[in-house]
């Protein structure tokens, strides 16, 4: 049954090849209308949020590379905001509020990954998934009423209450995950279609699995593995082999875009991965960072950050693996100053006065505006004179 | 049978409360209007919904526009002959992040009282004392208009369907409390010198003060506004 509305929904995603731009709607007294000016509100508050990144290199970037797979004429009812979140989402607005978490553009591969993801949240504003999944929440909250109604006054006991609520609300989670994958197969068509390689969709969520797979923590490793009928949206397995079967039937270009997208994301790449870090997850940081090293990011970077969460992980032995992971990223290139700040700290605590000494002034050589400048250069003096210099 | 009664009664009480009153709040004692003030009017904040027979509301953008201009106007009305002159300023016309900091943060501190000081909810980290102020950089809010004061208001209402009605009566006919719409304005006059909310009130819409209408919403702005200082 669902292979059948899988590739019923196939069909008609793929006999709709050119994205339609939607406008605003022209009658205020409609749900539609009501949807936009709620999100209008939305967009107010979130245009000048703190966690807006108002790069606009990064942004233009972003921007590019939607124009590219949606074409300029709907590109242009598109507003992208990209939010410093370190987790890998995005979503849409109906009003054509996009938003693109910073955690994506990590993430991501190439341009052509994040054109997929970009490409299915435009399919939602395309196909006006949100407008249509607010009348099927109103139809079925309307018949899961009267159903409750017609077993209220027939005198059957509440439980049947509570099962019609149960039914409803499984068959519009249902509804959702069809959206979904109709928004997938338009990411995929769009994609595709502006000569990326075919089968980078599917790669998306092959690392998504493999990082999940990855986690500390017990109910990340087992999520998306069986389904869920409350799930929102379908098992990323299930995508994969939408998205590759896709892929195989496609005469597919050969465009990646990966270095575009490394150098996109570079300058911003301190700042997400030290965010990457809030969430506590070590074990997924690590692979997630081991992974950047392989896919370009500089080394001294990538080794840095994985001593990082070797120190906030705490487990047996992983003070002296994040010790060599620093002094390995040190030497490399792409370090960040606070690398020496971080040995040096270590030698200090452990007594080692000149590497402390040492550490201190290179950190403070690399980046002379820092914030703890003061602290460092009493550390620097402290020292000189324990050590009688 | 007993459900029943319950039920009437809870509606009753709902059906009272729904008529018009207001709470003003003075926040400092001894309040003296600064002389030839100039008070500026934030267009609303307005959004109204209709509540469906499910319990669902659903935003009308055409019913909030229509509330946002029918306030804006009846603000305007009622202020004109008062001690303070006044400006208005677009609330969609914000755009310097630093003004809309400010306007954010007045969005806070109101909704903070609202729930402290209208609605009896405690709050999480104050047991009594708090400050219902934006602090002195509220005078960035004057910007070249030479305001003292500034007048923020925001209204939020739900209207019942046809449908809703009936699935009322059918809802009281089964024993069950009835769910009923309702429209509030809530409005704070701040002080941009200091910063600190120096009057506010929360009006609850009565029978003909509909700000769908503009002779309504005239009326529920002078309730609103019955006490106000300026």
């Amino acid at each position: 049954m669902i292979k059948r509305i899988l590739s019923t929904i196939t069909l008609a995603a793929l006999l709709a090849t050119t994205a339609t731009a939607q406008s605003r709607p022209e009658d205020d007294s409609t749900d539609e209308a009501g949807l936009w000016y709620k999100m209008d509100k939305y967009e107010q508050a979130l245009k000048n949020s703190g966690a807006v990144i108002d790069d606009p290199e990064l942004n233009a970037y972003v921007r590019r590379v939607t124009c590219d797979i949606t074409g300029q004429e709907a590109c242009d009812k598109l507003r992208i905001y990209i939010v410093e979140e370190p987790i890998f989402n995005a979503s849409m607005a109906p009003n054509g509020m996009m938003t693109v978490y910073s955690g994506l553009l990590l993430r991501s591969e190439s341009e052509a990954q994040m054109a997929c993801v970009l490409g299915h949240e435009y399919g939602h504003f395309a196909e006006k998934h949100s407008l249509e999944g607010w009348r099927r929440a109103k139809s079925t909250s309307n018949w899961m009423v009267g159903l409750q109604f017609v077993a209220a006054f027939a005198g059957l006991p509440p439980e049947t209450g509570q099962a019609i609520n149960q039914i409803g609300s499984l068959l519009f989670y249902r509804y959702n995950r069809g959206q979904e994958t109709e928004a997938d197969v338009i990411g995929f068509n769009l994609t595709a279609g502006a000569d990326y390689k075919a089968d980078e969709c599917a790669n998306v969520w092959k690392n998504l699995i493999a990082e999940n797979e990855n986690s500390s923590f017990g109910s990340k490793r087992r999520r998306g593995k069986w389904f869920n009928p409350y799930s929102t949206h379908p098992l990323p397995k299930d995508r994969i082999a939408e998205l590759d079967a896709l892929a195989a039937s496609y005469d597919s270009g050969d465009k990646t875009g990966r270095e575009t997208h490394i150098a996109a994301v570079r300058p911003h790449l301190q700042n997400w991965m030290k965010a990457e870090l809030l969430a506590r997850d070590f074990n997924s940081n690590i692979y997630l960072f081991q992974q950047l090293k392989t896919r370009g990011f500089p080394p001294g970077m990538a080794d840095y950050f994985i001593g990082e969460a070797y120190r906030l992980r705490k487990a047996e032995g992983d003070r002296a693996r994040a010790v060599d992971m620093w002094k390995k990223a040190s030497v490399q290139a792409g370090a960040p100053p606070v690398v020496h700040r971080a040995l040096a700290e270590h030698y200090r605590k452990a007594g080692f006065k000149d590497a402390a000494l040492s550490s201190y002034q290179t950190y403070l050589a690399q980046a002379p505006q820092a914030e703890d400048s003061a602290l460092i250069s009493a550390y620097i003096d402290r020292l000189n004179t324990q050590l009688g210099n | 049978m007993r459900n029943y009664l319950a039920s009437m009664i809870i509606a009753t009480t709902l059906v009272l409360g729904a008529c018009g009153s207001t709470q003003t709040r003075v926040t400092t004692n001894s309040f003296t209007p600064k002389p030839n003030a100039v008070t500026m009017i934030y267009t609303p904040d307005v959004e109204l919904s209709i509540l469906m027979a499910t319990g669902m509301t659903e935003t009308r953008a055409d019913w909030s526009k229509a509330g946002e201009d029918n306030i804006t106007n009846s603000l305007k009305t009622a202020l004109a002959d008062r001690s303070s002159a006044i400006v208005v300023r677009d609330r969609n016309d914000v755009q310097s992040p630093r003004e809309l900091q400010l306007t954010k943060l007045t969005d806070a501190v109101m909704q903070t009282s609202l729930r402290y000081d209208y609605r009896g909810q405690s709050l999480p980290t104050h047991k009594k004392k708090y400050s219902r102020s934006i602090g002195p950089g509220a005078s960035l809010l004057a910007g070249d208009s030479g305001a003292q004061y500034s007048l923020m208001v925001t209204a939020r209402g739900r209207y019942q369907s046809g449908g809703k009605i009936a699935m009322n009566i059918a809802m009281a006919a089964l024993g069950n409390a009835p769910q009923v719409g309702g429209q509030t304005v809530y409005a704070a006059l701040i002080d941009l010198e200091s910063g600190d909310i120096v009057w506010s009130n929360l009006a609850t819409a009565a029978p003909g003060q509909d700000m769908r209408k503009p002779a309504q919403a005239d009326r529920l702005v002078n309730s609103l506004l019955k006490d106000f200082p300026l």
